[in-house]
């Protein structure tokens, strides 16, 4: 049964959360590691997450952005990425000096050549 | 010397670069902004005109900001700036003087003892020999110095020189090769002849002596000839375009016309005004303490003369501001790279080349699409106070600044408010220095909406950042003031 046969029949089921590494869109994760390596020594301990400025407003999150980026969820990293406010206190604040300011940055280059089929 | 082929090479160079010089700088002029232009007409027939010819002598000519940088360094720009000026206008009263007659073309200027091998034998004429030869040396002497400098730039107080691109280096070339083959021209001939100054008849007396100096001679001369004509063909595609583009840019500059936060004109001629010395290399912080040496204003301006990709060299830079400070051309470099960031990134190279030879002229950028970055935000109950205390992103990294001005605020016994208590907005600065300019409006707009629904008086920061920000980019009715 398909997802559209089974909302008409009254119940609603969530869309595969199935991530496949072996599958998954990693033009975005490789574009942003070979302008910024420094993204590579990120071993999510959530302090960029927790001092950030936008993640005051909304569910902002530096630790996330990381995730989706490696799990190549573009769909939500497109949204995620606009809501950054370039302050970086993340960077201030990171045990092992990542750029995170640039990690944004160069997502957000990413994303737009991706949209535009350039990468 | 009846045959006078041999000066054409340099008249033809010559007549190309005057006539594209002007051509371009018409272009130029009809494509600022009517309020420049008036500006420009205004600052050349007045009182600026008198400061554009002071600095002009004192800039282009003696270097002297380059002077003040390093004595030797100073010493090599003015001597090949101000040492061929005086060989030219010596060298075309001399033609003037003792030539056959009046006004000739500047050809018989350049190549005055080709025409008249045996000139300068008594008196005045022998005079005006010596110093022309003066001249020469101190040119030369500039020139040894140069040398130097590529191989050891330590020597003048550079820690580096700015790498060149190949046609930088074929202009280089035939540059150093204009002064030593006119030296060896001049001497062959004065030796030949006997005649000459201090310089040449004494260097052409000893290579006469063992070499056949009349049949030499024309071989420098051609050399000498082609060098030029080289050097002026090439100069519209190097850094030596600076020459004649920088006194156009004083002239701008004095009658007060800035870069503003657009493409123009104006951002154009101060591109080809750099000359890629490489005194911002020295200087910045990302060069001596990153060790990155290749997104420096000399390279970037390169990038945006020969008009390439570059985007990585855009952003990567700090905005301290120290190369505009130290730039000698006094070019506005922070602004240019802002209009850079600004317009992100270009279109391809097809598309640019059609753009730039189509009849409206004009780049075209690629637009960058509209995005509502921060709706998210909400638009806060307005609480009155008197005071207003802004933290900051970072000075919420140092709470005990905050816990002091808290303390400070409630010992004075003012009504304040601490508007960014549970996580304000960042001021807007950050967005702004990468070029994105309406999103930091929105943020911009969000605290200015808070600071005016509050009715305070003043506004405190404490953050130097922020400070500059809350003064120079918002509009209030607050005080802005920094504890």
């Amino acid at each position: 049964m398909s997802v559209r046969q089974a909302n008409r029949f009254g119940f609603g089921i969530n869309q595969s959360r199935l991530i496949n590494y072996d599958t998954s869109d990693r033009k975005v994760r490789e574009y942003v590691t070979l302008r910024e390596p420094s993204f590579m020594l990120c071993f999510a301990c959530g302090g960029c997450s927790a001092t950030c400025t936008a993640g005051e407003h909304i569910s902002f999150n530096l630790r996330r952005m990381n995730t989706l980026i490696r799990r190549g969820e573009i769909d939500l990293l497109r949204d995620e990425v606009k809501r950054c406010m370039l302050c970086g206190k993340c960077m201030l604040v990171c045990p092992r000096g990542v750029n995170t300011r640039n990690v944004v940055a160069v997502t957000a280059e990413a994303i737009r050549k991706l949209d535009r089929n350039e990468l | 010397m009846s045959s006078e082929i041999f000066v054409w090479p340099f008249n033809l160079g010559l007549y190309f670069i005057l006539i594209y010089s002007v051509v371009r700088s018409t272009v130029w002029f009809r494509n600022l902004s009517r309020p420049d232009k008036l500006r420009l007409q205004r600052g050349f027939f007045g009182i600026p005109f008198m400061q554009s010819i002071k600095e002009i002598f004192m800039e282009s000519l003696l270097h002297r900001r380059i002077f003040k940088k390093n004595f030797v360094l100073g010493y090599m720009h003015m001597s090949l700036a101000f040492g061929w000026f005086l060989l030219i206008v010596f060298g075309t009263i001399e033609a003037d003087f003792f030539g056959e007659k009046h006004l000739n073309p500047p050809s018989h200027a350049i190549f005055f003892r080709a025409f008249n091998p045996d000139h300068g034998a008594a008196g005045l004429a022998r005079g005006f020999t010596h110093l022309m030869d003066f001249l020469l040396a101190f040119i030369l002497s500039g020139l040894l110095l140069a040398v130097i400098k590529r191989f050891i730039p330590s020597m003048m107080g550079m820690k580096k020189t700015t790498k060149h691109t190949w046609s930088d280096r074929i202009a280089l070339l035939s540059l150093w090769l204009i002064f030593p083959s006119r030296l060896l021209a001049e001497s062959f001939t004065c030796g030949a002849y006997g005649s000459g100054g201090f310089l040449t008849g004494n260097l052409g007396g000893a290579l006469a002596s063992f070499l056949p100096a009349a049949e030499i001679a024309p071989w420098f001369w051609w050399l000498y000839s082609l060098a030029l004509g080289t050097f002026f063909f090439l100069l519209p595609v190097t850094r030596y375009f600076h020459i004649p583009i920088e006194l156009l840019l004083i002239f701008m500059r004095n009658s007060g016309i800035t870069t503003g936060d657009k493409s123009s004109s104006y951002t154009e001629v101060q591109t080809h005004a750099c000359s890629s010395c490489g005194v911002c290399i020295g200087v910045c912080q990302m060069s001596y303490a990153a060790g990155i040496n290749d997104i420096q204003s000399a390279y970037f301006i390169k990038g945006l003369r020969s008009d390439r990709d570059i985007a990585a060299i855009t952003a990567n830079c700090l905005m301290c501001g120290r190369c505009e400070e130290a730039c000698p051309v006094g070019i506005e470099l922070g602004p240019m790279r802002l209009i850079e960031r600004r317009q992100g990134e270009r279109p391809d190279t097809a598309k640019r080349f059609l753009d730039r030879y189509s009849l409206t002229g004009r780049r075209s950028i690629i637009e960058r699409e509209p995005t509502q970055s921060y709706g998210y935000l909400v638009r806060e109950e307005a609480e009155s106070a008197d005071v207003l205390f802004f933290a900051g992103c970072m000075t919420h990294l140092t709470p005990s600044v905050i816990t002091a001005m808290k303390k400070i605020m409630e010992s004075a016994g003012v009504r304040y408010r601490f508007m960014d208590e549970q996580g304000g907005v960042c001021c807007g600065r950050p967005l702004m220095l990468a070029g994105r300019d309406r999103e930091a409006r929105e943020l911009i707009n969000h605290n200015s909406d808070i600071i005016w629904k509050s009715g305070a008086k003043i506004l405190v920061t404490s953050c130097p950042i922020c400070y500059k920000i809350f003064r120079e980019s918002y509009y209030l009715e607050a005080r802005v003031m920094h504890h």
